[in-house]
């Protein structure tokens, strides 16, 4: 990859992976950290990875790993210092969609807040599926690349993963539409 | 049943932007070859802030791919010599922002800002009447500074000013065309101009047409707890053309109407920086000197002065003639238009006992359907003869010209 091509995927991926950043940590400063040591660390294998064959993938995996690294330190550190939740840091209002009142607008970010709290509390493994598969809408294959494991145990967490979720969702789950 | 699925994907789709200043500093890093470090996050916070404020004002771009050099290399460009101002300009130092307004002809980019003490070579001192900008190395004169303050603790504002119509020829064709200048919410428009402007200097490079130009004035940080601005625009001076002001609410918008440059940049200062009681300090002591100005002011006039306005006072378009000579000097007749995209005519004398610039509409200088008017110029020294007319004239192809006249005074 030349470095114009990484600079594309800076502006094209950001986004994908700050949003990835974000929920791995669930830590705006650390989020900030893991996302530029990413791109440090892809200016330093700049070489390795192939523009056309799924830059995001690449990228994603060198924030996990990376991530791996550094949770050690950061559990650490969040046993002696208040770190604000994903939920609590985040204002990831819905969008507002036309035809919801403020009640069913509020209903509705409060669904989103447990969704996104439900998989937050996932054990890491099965979190970080979820959120490559619907975060970062990657294939299973794709997952498989980036956690370096079989496809075949992308799909087990996957559905172990969703299995807990479905769970601890039940009772919006159940909800009726509207 | 809702479907897992749905929900999932909905709540967790990407919606986390990173600061572009993040970006932009990767990018930035990832050209240079350098080992990249991280900027912090106040930094992040205050562009961030920034980039809210001016997002859909109008023609801006913020945070693209530097397409001019970076501040960093401007100031090192400028002088390579200047290593506390290179330094105050590296990026961990300074907050970088490459926000772009394209507006009338040309495209204004907002490079980045630092604030410090002592930053620079230059001296900057001030007075009661003027400033005096003062590099002590390589002038060979240094000016006598006897009853001037240095200004030491200085905003540094870097742009780039692309004229997309004719590329700037030298800093004169620059100044001659783009005004710039800061506003903080909340204070006096007015009084602002008078406190940031009368200590405001700059320093340029042009380079490959494009004028890069470091504003400098008194730091602007102790503010930083109001809202600030930086006004370019190719219009003479701050006027409801360009930009409405209103004091009382504290806001600023451009006029959307105006068809040349008047673009409006936030400027991320950091708010914990901000020091009310010095600013306010800094502002009253603004506010008593221009007090004292309009006390001398109020000072009874001379005699002979006085009997000299009188006289001037009774001259007209049609006793002119009677009462006052025509100056025959070269400079001394000028005529301007037309008249621009607003209606207004620039009036630029170039006369050298009396040069000034303004751009008014006709209609405002020749009122009640005049075509010609008369007005006395103040006498410099109190001096009666030093007094000029001014005889502007409405030509019938809509330009003006403007004719000076010296007044015969009676003995």
């Amino acid at each position: 990859m030349t470095k114009k091509e990484l600079e594309n995927c800076i502006w094209e991926y950001g986004k994908d992976i700050y949003s990835f950043c974000r929920s791995l940590t669930l830590n705006l400063q650390e989020a900030d950290d893991l996302y530029q040591d990413t791109f440090l660390k892809a200016v330093e294998v700049i070489r390795e990875i192939e523009y056309e064959k799924n830059p995001k993938s690449y990228l994603l995996s060198i924030a996990l790993r990376l991530w791996k690294n550094k949770k050690r330190k950061y559990a650490w550190r969040n046993r002696i210092a208040h770190v604000l939740s994903l939920t609590d840091e985040l204002d990831l209002d819905c969008e507002k969609e036309v035809g919801f009142s403020p009640e069913q607008e509020f209903l509705k970010k409060e669904e989103m807040d447990l969704v996104r709290r439900a998989v937050e509390e996932l054990p890491e493994k099965l979190k970080i599926v979820i959120l490559l598969f619907y975060m970062e809408d990657l294939q299973l294959a794709e997952i498989a690349f980036v956690l370096k494991i079989p496809i075949g145990t992308v799909k087990s967490r996957l559905y172990q993963a969703k299995k807990i979720l479905k769970k601890e969702l039940e009772v919006v789950l159940n909800e009726e539409i509207g | 049943m809702k479907k897992l699925d749905d929900m999932l994907k909905q709540a967790l789709s990407p919606k986390e932007e990173p600061f572009a200043g993040m970006n932009i500093n990767i990018i930035s890093k990832l050209k240079e070859d350098k080992p990249m470090k991280k900027m912090n996050q106040k930094k992040f916070a205050a562009i961030a802030a920034s980039s809210a404020l001016v997002l859909g004002i109008g023609s801006i771009s913020v945070y693209a791919a530097w397409k001019y050099l970076n501040p960093d290399q401007v100031i090192r460009e400028i002088d390579s010599e200047e290593s506390a101002l290179i330094e105050a300009f590296s990026d961990e130092n300074a907050v970088y922002i490459n926000e772009t307004q394209s507006y009338g002809d040309y495209d204004v980019t907002l490079l980045g800002i630092t604030n410090g003490e002592n930053l620079t070579k230059y001296k900057v001192f001030t007075s009661d009447s003027s400033t005096k900008s003062i590099h002590e190395e390589n002038e060979d004169y240094i000016p006598s500074t006897d009853g001037f303050t240095e200004l030491n603790d200085r905003s540094y504002i870097l742009f780039a000013v692309e004229n997309k119509n004719q590329a700037f020829q030298n800093f004169d064709d620059f100044f001659d065309k783009v005004q710039m200048f800061p506003v903080v919410m909340g204070y006096d428009y007015e009084e602002c101009a008078g406190l940031f402007e009368n200590a405001a200097t700059g320093r340029s490079l042009l380079k490959d047409g494009v004028m890069y130009y470091m504003y400098e004035c008194n730091n602007l940080e102790k503010y930083a707890d109001h809202d600030i601005y930086m006004c370019v625009t190719d219009d003479i001076a701050f006027s409801e053309y360009t930009y409405q002001y209103d004091n009382e609410a504290g806001q600023i918008a451009r006029n959307e109407e105006y068809e040349g440059l008047n673009a409006l940049f936030s400027l991320p200062f950091d708010a914990s920086k901000a020091n009310p009681k010095e600013a306010k300090a800094e502002y009253e002591a603004h506010l008593a000197f221009r007090k004292s100005l309009e006390n001398k002011q109020d000072e009874p006039i001379r005699e002979e002065l006085q009997e000299a306005y009188d006289f001037v006072d009774q001259i007209t378009p049609e006793n002119i003639d009677d009462y006052a000579t025509l100056i025959t000097e070269e400079g001394a007749t000028q005529t301007f238009g037309p008249a621009d995209a607003q209606g207004r005519i620039l009036i630029d004398s170039v006369y050298y006992r009396d040069m000034f610039r303004m751009r008014i509409a006709p209609e405002k200088l020749f009122p009640d359907g005049k075509t010609e008017v008369v007005q006395g110029s103040g006498a410099t020294n109190n001096n009666p003869d030093t007094i000029l007319i001014q005889h502007f004239k409405l030509n019938e192809d809509g330009t003006i010209t403007l004719k000076y006249y010296k007044p015969n005074l009676p003995e």
